[in-house]
């Protein structure tokens, strides 16, 4: 390599892109080169400058990193709100669609004295339309329920689906909500199509 | 995301990139939240987590360049220019005696191109290769090896001047 070609690769050399025999090759052009030599001084105290200012306390509003937390925070419950949305307009599709098929009768409460079925268990009722998915929903007390305030029921509830459908439950900020993605098979699909 | 420790702790040095490529500090605050929220959006198109400084670096610069074609700044050669965009000058006397060089170099620094700022940034602060600096500023590798070079004879001239003036 010519001594010119050598000194155009100085800020290959600088930027640390050169490495093993390049980068031999061009630290003994550094020793006989004065100009280069000189360059590489002048780059090395800019950077060790600049450098220093980096370091320098203050330089970041401190109250940054925060903001941005806030904002992806805010973007992501944003976007999980949405998602709730459409869950609960699918699951309101769905309870539609399993009702219309009668095969979804109501809940029952253990405490509720108006509750029409017994221990909570729902009355499979008819047998459901041709396509429809079916579903069980069982209410019950938790095993170790306490004492509730005043006009508060706690209650468990265990929604069972035929291999038609997938339930996802997504959990929320509010722990007493839950939200419940119902997805149709692929199965389920194609004999509905 | 919400943003992990790790990711959260490299804000401060998207804010001072954002800070060279905009040249002002609020204006780098926005751009540094639209960077994080960016990649929040686009979190798995990230594949290699040890090149997330080089992915957060060229969402802020494709989101900046973007603004500027907003604004209609933006032309394809005028960052490669050697003059100072704005025509800023060194005010070396009102500069701190504390950190009296540091401030120098800053102020040098103020007055080159926002391409050859940038690039003497990634190059020189956060130590990244020339191919990765081609890679963030979507320039190719060569052209981030000449900003270098423009920018360091342009640091050292600008630098010299002002050491000259303070004496």
């Amino acid at each position: 390599m010519t001594h010119r070609e050598l000194c155009d690769r100085l800020d290959e050399f600088l930027a640390g892109d050169l490495v093993g025999t390049p980068c031999d090759e061009f630290e003994c052009h550094l020793a006989d080169c004065p100009r280069c030599r000189d360059e590489a001084d002048s780059y090395s105290r800019i950077v060790e400058l600049l450098r220093t200012a980096d370091r320098e306390p203050g330089d970041c509003p401190p109250l940054l990193p925060a903001r941005v937390q806030e904002a992806v925070s805010r973007r992501r419950s944003r976007r999980r709100t949405m998602a709730a949305a459409a869950a609960i307009v699918l699951v309101a599709i769905g309870g539609f669609a399993w009702m219309a098929g009668g095969r979804f009768g109501p809940v029952a409460h253990p405490d509720d004295p108006e509750s029409t079925a017994s221990g909570g268990k729902r009355d499979p009722g008819p047998a459901a339309a041709p396509g429809f998915p079916e579903g069980i929903a069982v209410v019950e007390a938790p095993p170790s329920a306490r004492p509730e305030p005043p006009g508060q029921r706690t209650a468990a509830v265990t929604v069972e689906f035929s291999d038609d459908v997938i339930g996802v439950p997504i959990e929320t900020d509010d722990p007493s909500v839950t939200i419940l993605w119902v997805y149709p098979t692929l199965g389920h699909v194609a004999a509905g199509d | 995301m919400p943003l992990d420790d790790e990711l959260e702790a490299l804000v401060p040095r998207v804010y001072r990139f954002a800070r060279r490529l905009t040249g002002n500090v609020h204006r780098a605050e926005d751009l540094t939240q639209e960077t994080f929220l960016r990649a929040w959006r686009r979190r798995g198109q990230l594949r290699d987590p040890r090149r997330t400084l080089v992915w957060l670096f060229r969402i802020a610069a494709n989101l900046w360049r973007d603004e500027l074609r907003r604004r209609g700044v933006l032309t394809e050669d005028a960052e490669l220019t050697a003059e100072p965009v704005d025509g800023r000058m060194l005010a070396p006397e009102t500069i701190a005696d504390e950190h009296e060089q540091v401030e120098r170099a800053l102020a040098a620094l103020a007055t080159l191109p926002p391409r050859q700022q940038s690039v003497l940034h990634l190059v020189a602060v956060e130590r990244l290769s020339l191919s990765e600096v081609s890679e963030i500023l979507g320039i190719t590798r060569n052209a981030a090896r000449v900003n270098l070079c423009l920018a360091r004879k342009r640091m050292r001239e600008l630098f010299s001047e002002a050491n000259q003036s303070a004496e």
